[in-house]
């Protein structure tokens, strides 16, 4: 199925941006490592690249073709189709993990009477809309709201100059690098490793030369941002409030004049907005395009819906929640980022050299 | 509730009705099982049924392959 509606190099670069930055601003993942998370958060941005290289590589093997075709074209119709049903799942598992992600945040910092439900219902409204209005919209959507996040950082950085603590920063690799290499590989899978979701953006970029300096782009900006973030946090909280605080971005803006924190609150809105997009407009893509459907516009509704039900069901609490996403997600997503992409791509690269 | 998840159904068929006049058999088909899955995803949750919880099955099955890789 070829993507009539196209996207630029630009609008790429700029949903990159703030499908990494999504969940990430909040929830650290690589906080594990305490002091160190930002040489963890550097490792998994570096693997990050190579992930992102990975997935262009498979695009550029087979042009104009988003994952569910290109599956079906490495490991064969039926074995395909059924790794592209599991795919689709993932998006649609990923949309519902940022749904709560999304919620669980509002709930405790912003609009702590409201029930969750509700918090979670206003937001997908919009985002069904969007998947529903067509590729170009969501594109020149990001285009015009995502620039807000790295001006918004900039402003909290510069803003909380005075409470840096250097010393914060020090011993460096004090638990040597076990507690490092376990942050960058939460950090690899969540959120570096989840581009491979934009593998069913692809085909629609309008500029194919651009592919590679676009999504490149989007990768730096979104990883100097995170990186940036983690200093940030560790120099004005201290290591162990940095690692103990279930949202630390929001903590450490709480020092600023009141209402100032709220940026943090349009960042999370912005990139998960982006993030929660991306995964329904690629299940609604992979699911037309594995029953052949005529347009994916129509399953916007719905899977939106079954994206809210699931973000409710599947998890108690706000503890579970955080208990899963880094015990459990990152051994989950392996699969779908690293060895299905990898087996992939020497298939692939057999077929078109080889034999 | 559960009346009230009906309503909401109706009124996202009633919002897509349009689309859906103009759709295959196809298109329809899925569209129907999607949002059968939801509504019994909601109402799983309205009646707490928390044996099939993906994150549950999910987080099963990783722990028994890393088990079993030792």
């Amino acid at each position: 199925m070829i993507e009539e509606a196209k996207i630029s190099g630009y609008q790429l670069g700029m949903l990159i941006v703030g499908f990494v930055f999504g969940s990430s601003v909040i929830l650290n993942p690589a906080a594990v490592a305490y002091q160190d998370a930002w040489f963890a958060q550097l490792l998994a941005w570096l693997g990050g690249f190579v992930l992102l290289g990975l997935y262009v590589a498979i695009y550029l093997l087979s042009p104009e073709q988003n994952l569910i075709e290109t599956l079906r074209e490495g490991f064969g119709k039926y074995l395909g189709s059924l790794i592209g049903l599991f795919y689709i799942w993932y998006f649609i598992h990923l949309a519902s993990l940022v749904f709560r992600d999304l919620g669980e945040y509002m709930m405790t910092v912003t609009y702590t009477e409201t029930p969750l439900v509700f918090l979670i219902i206003s937001f997908s409204l919009p985002i069904a809309y969007l998947v529903k209005s067509g590729i170009e919209a969501i594109g020149r959507t990001a285009e015009i709201t995502i620039f807000v996040i790295p001006i918004s950082v900039l402003i909290t950085v510069v803003l909380l100059i005075p409470n840096y603590d250097f010393n914060s920063l020090q011993p460096f690799l004090e638990e040597g690098l076990t507690p490092v290499l376990e942050g960058a590989f939460n950090n690899l899978s969540f959120p570096f490793g989840e581009t491979v979701i934009f593998l069913m953006l692809f085909p629609a970029l309008n500029e194919k030369d651009k592919l590679i300096k676009a999504s490149s782009l989007g990768l730096f900006v979104a990883g100097v941002l995170l990186i940036t973030i983690t200093l940030r946090d560790i120099m004005v909280l201290g290591s162990n409030i940095f690692r103990r605080a279930i949202f630390p971005a929001h903590l450490s803006t709480t020092l600023l004049p009141a209402e100032i924190d709220q940026l943090i609150a349009i960042n999370w809105l912005l990139g998960s907005g982006a993030k929660i997009t991306v995964c329904i407009y690629a299940t609604v893509k992979g699911l037309a395009e594995l029953f052949k459907l005529n347009s994916y516009k129509l399953l916007a509704l719905p899977t939106v819906v079954l994206a809210v039900g699931l973000s409710l069901w599947s998890f108690d609490d706000l503890i579970g929640l955080l208990r899963w996403s880094s015990e459990i997600y990152p051994y989950y997503a392996l699969p779908f980022q690293i060895v299905i992409p990898v087996l992939l791509l020497i298939i692939l690269l057999f077929k078109r050299y080889l034999r | 509730m559960i009346i009230l998840l009906v309503i909401s159904l109706a009124l996202i068929i009633a919002i897509d009705l349009r689309h859906l006049l103009a759709a295959t058999k196809k298109d329809i088909f899925i569209y129907s099982a999607l949002l059968v899955a939801a509504f019994m995803v909601a109402l799983a949750q309205l009646m707490e049924w928390k044996l099939l919880v993906p994150s549950r099955v999910i987080e099963s099955l990783v722990r028994s392959i890393i088990g079993g890789m030792g």
